[in-house]
C-alpha cells in the first residue's frame, strides 16, 4: 500500500509519456529468447546449422530436449521444423545435398561421431511421420520387425510379449488383437498411426520424434494419440512438430518457435501461450500478419 | 488492442475484439454518467433524477450480458492465446466490475430517495470531495480502457489511497455530526451508506485497472 501514489489526479499526466502495449523482443532480433537449456537433458543441440546445398535451412540453433518432456516445435511452413527434427536421428543423412554442422548429443554422446552406427541410433531416437507408413506386412510383423533386426528378442514368446505390450501401450491392442495376421495397411488412418507409434516404442527408444503425427486424423483419433503422448512421456522424451497451436498447448511442457531457420523463442508452453517474449512468436500464435 | 497490435489474419476476429472493447468503454462511460447524475441528484435532492438513474441501471446490466456472450463466443470459436486470451479473460472480469460500479452509482441514487432531510453543508462538501476523487479515478480508468494504457491503468491502480483518505475524512465528519446533532441521525446514517457506496465503487474501479494491467502485460495485480 505504501508505494501507491496518493493522488489519482496525476494519472493522466503520467500517461503522456506512456509506451503502450506489452514490451516484447522486437521482430528484427533473431537471438533465441527463453530457456533453451534444461538440467540433465536427454538431447543437447549446440549451434546446429543445416544446409541444403547453398540453402541455409537451420541457423545456429541451440536447445535441449529434457527427460520426460514433450517439446512442441511450431512455426510457419518452411521454417525448418522437419529439417531440425530430422537432425536429431540423422535422418538428414539420407538427403545428399544436406549438410549438418554443430553438436548434437544423446545422453552426452555426439550422435554425428563417425563411430556412431545410425541403425541403432534411429531405434534410440525413433520417428513417427505425418502420414502413417506401416510396412505392407501383417500387424504383428509391423511391430516384430524392429526388435528382430535390433536383436532385442530371442524367442517367439518374447516377441509375442513385445508385440502385445507395444500395441497395448499405443492403445491399439483391443482393436487388433484378433487380427494380428492381417495387413497393417488395412487399418484406419488413426489405427495405422498408433501402429506406427507401437512400432517405434517396440524397440525401447529414448526419444520419439513426431512430425505432425495427427494432421491426417479426426479429433477422436487425435485425442487418443495425444493421450498416448502424455503417457509415453513418463518413459521417453518426445519432440513433436505440429501446426495446431491447440495441440502444442495440450500435449507439450515446452514449446519452441522457429522462424525462417532461426529458433526465435523456447520456453514453458504455458508461458508461450499466455505471454510470449518475442514479437514474432506472438504474431504467429495469435494469428496475426507476420 | 488492435490499434497497438498488428491485425489478425482473420478480420472478423478483430471485429469481435473491437466490439468487446467498445462495449467495455461504453459500460465505463455509462457508469461515469450514472455516478455524476447520482451526485447531482444527491446535492439537489432531485427524486425524479434519482429514479431515472435507477431505471437506467438496466442498460449497464444488458451491456454486461452482451460482454459475457461475446467473450464466451470468442473463447469457443477463436481459441484465443497470449494477448488475445488475456484481453478476453480480462474483459469478462472488467465487465463484472464495471457492472458493480454502475450498481453503486444506483445505490447512491437509492440513498438519495431514502434521505429524510437535507444533508448539512459541511458534510455535503466532504461527500463532494470524495465523489470528485472517485469520479476522477473512474474517468481515468475509462481513459485507460480506451487507450489501453498500462501507465494510466497503473496510476488508477495506485489511486485508491486518495479515495481512502477522502472517505476517512467524510466518515470522521459524519461521526462528529451524529454525536453533535443526534436529531440528524436519520439523514446522516443514509449518508454513511452513500460514503460506503462511493468507497466500494472506487474499489471496483481499481479492480478494472488491475485486470487491464494484466490484459496488457500479463502481470497479475491483486487488491
Ligand atoms: N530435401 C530438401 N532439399 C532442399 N531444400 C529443402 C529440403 N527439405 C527442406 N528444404 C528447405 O528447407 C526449408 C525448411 O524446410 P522444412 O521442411 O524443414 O520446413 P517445415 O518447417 O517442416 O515446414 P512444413 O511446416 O511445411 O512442414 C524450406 O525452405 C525447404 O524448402
Ligand atoms: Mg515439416
Amino acid at each position: 500500500m505504501d508505494e501507491r501514489t496518493p493522488d489519482a489526479s496525476s494519472a493522466t499526466a503520467k500517461a503522456s509519456a506512456a509506451s503502450k502495449g506489452a514490451k516484447r523482443v522486437p521482430r528484427d532480433n533473431r537471438q533465441t529468447v527463453g530457456t533453451a537449456r534444461v538440467p540433465e537433458p536427454r538431447m543437447r543441440c549446440v549451434d546446429v546449422n543445416v544446409y541444403y546445398g547453398d540453402k541455409h535451412a537451420i541457423n545456429n540453433v541451440t536447445m535441449d530436449i529434457g527427460n520426460n518432456e514433450v517439446i512442441a516445435m511450431i512455426g510457419p511452413s518452411g521454417c525448418g521444423k522437419s529439417t531440425f527434427l530430422r537432425c536429431l536421428n540423422r535422418m538428414n543423412d539420407t538427403i545428399d545435398s544436406c549438410r549438418v554442422t554443430g553438436l548434437i548429443e544423446l545422453d552426452g554422446r555426439n550422435i554425428y561421431d563417425p563411430k556412431v552406427d545410425v541403425v541403432p541410433l534411429r531405434a534410440q531416437v525413433g520417428m513417427v511421420f505425418q502420414k502413417p507408413n506401416p510396412f505392407p506386412k501383417s500387424i504383428y510383423e509391423n511391430i516384430a520387425y524392429g526388435p528382430r533386426i535390433h536383436g532385442l528378442v530371442n524367442t517367439k514368446s518374447e516377441m509375442d510379449e513385445i508385440v502385445e505390450t507395444s500395441l497395448k501401450r499405443a492403445g491399439l491392442w483391443n482393436e487388433v488383437k484378433d487380427r494380428l495376421d492381417q495387413p497393417g495397411t488395412g487399418l484406419s488412418g488413426g489405427q495405422q498411426q498408433r501402429l506406427c507409434i507401437a512400432r517405434t516404442i517396440a524397440v525401447s527408444p529414448e526419444v520419439i520424434l513426431m512430425d505432425e503425427p495427427c494432421s491426417a486424423l479426426d479429433p477422436i483419433a487425435t485425442s487418443i494419440i495425444e493421450d498416448l503422448i502424455d503417457e509415453l512421456r513418463e518413459q521417453f522424451a518426445i519432440a513433436i512438430v505440429t501446426h495446431s497451436m491447440q495441440q502444442a498447448s495440450r500435449v507439450s511442457q515446452r514449446t519452441a518457435y522457429f522462424h525462417l531457420g532461426d529458433l526465435i523463442e523456447i520456453g514453458p508452453t504455458e508461458q508461450i501461450f499466455t505471454n510470449p517474449l518475442h514479437e514474432l512468436t506472438h504474431d504467429y500464435i495469435t494469428g496475426r500478419f507476420g | 488492442m488492435t490499434a497497438k497490435e498488428k491485425p489478425h489474419i482473420v478480420r472478423s476476429f478483430d471485429e469481435e475484439l473491437e466490439s468487446m472493447n467498445s462495449l467495455l468503454v461504453s459500460m465505463g462511460q455509462q457508469g461515469l454518467q450514472q455516478l455524476e447524475k447520482a451526485m447531482q441528484a444527491l446535492r439537489t435532492r432531485d427524486a425524479e433524477l434519482a429514479h431515472a438513474i435507477l431505471r437506467a441501471d438496466d442498460l449497464v446490466d444488458s451491456m454486461h450480458a452482451q460482454v459475457n456472450t461475446l467473450t464466451v463466443g470468442l473463447l469457443a470459436t477463436r481459441q484465443p492465446v497470449a494477448t488475445d486470451l488475456r484481453h478476453v479473460v480480462a474483459a469478462l472480469k472488467m465487465a463484472t466490475d464495471l457492472e458493480r460500479v454502475a450498481d453503486y452509482a444506483a445505490s447512491v441514487a437509492g440513498s438519495t430517495l431514502a434521505l429524510p432531510g437535507p444533508p448539512s453543508e459541511g458534510v455535503l462538501a466532504k461527500i463532494d470531495a470524495l465523489a470528485v476523487v472517485v469520479q476522477k479515478l473512474l474517468q481515468d480508468a475509462v481513459q485507460a480502457l480506451t487507450e489501453e494504457s498500462e501507465e494510466i491503468a497503473m496510476a488508477v491502480w495506485h489511486g485508491d489511497d486518495a479515495v481512502d483518505d477522502a472517505y476517512l475524512v467524510l466518515m470522521g465528519a459524519l461521526h462528529a455530526e451524529i454525536a453533535a446533532h443526534p436529531e440528524r441521525l436519520a439523514v446522516n446514517s443514509q449518508l454513511i451508506f452513500v460514503a460506503r457506496s462511493l468507497e466500494r465503487l472506487a474499489d471496483h474501479v481499481t479492480n478494472v485497472a488491475g485486470h487491464l494491467i494484466y490484459s496488457i502485460t500479463g502481470k497479475i495485480y491483486k487488491g
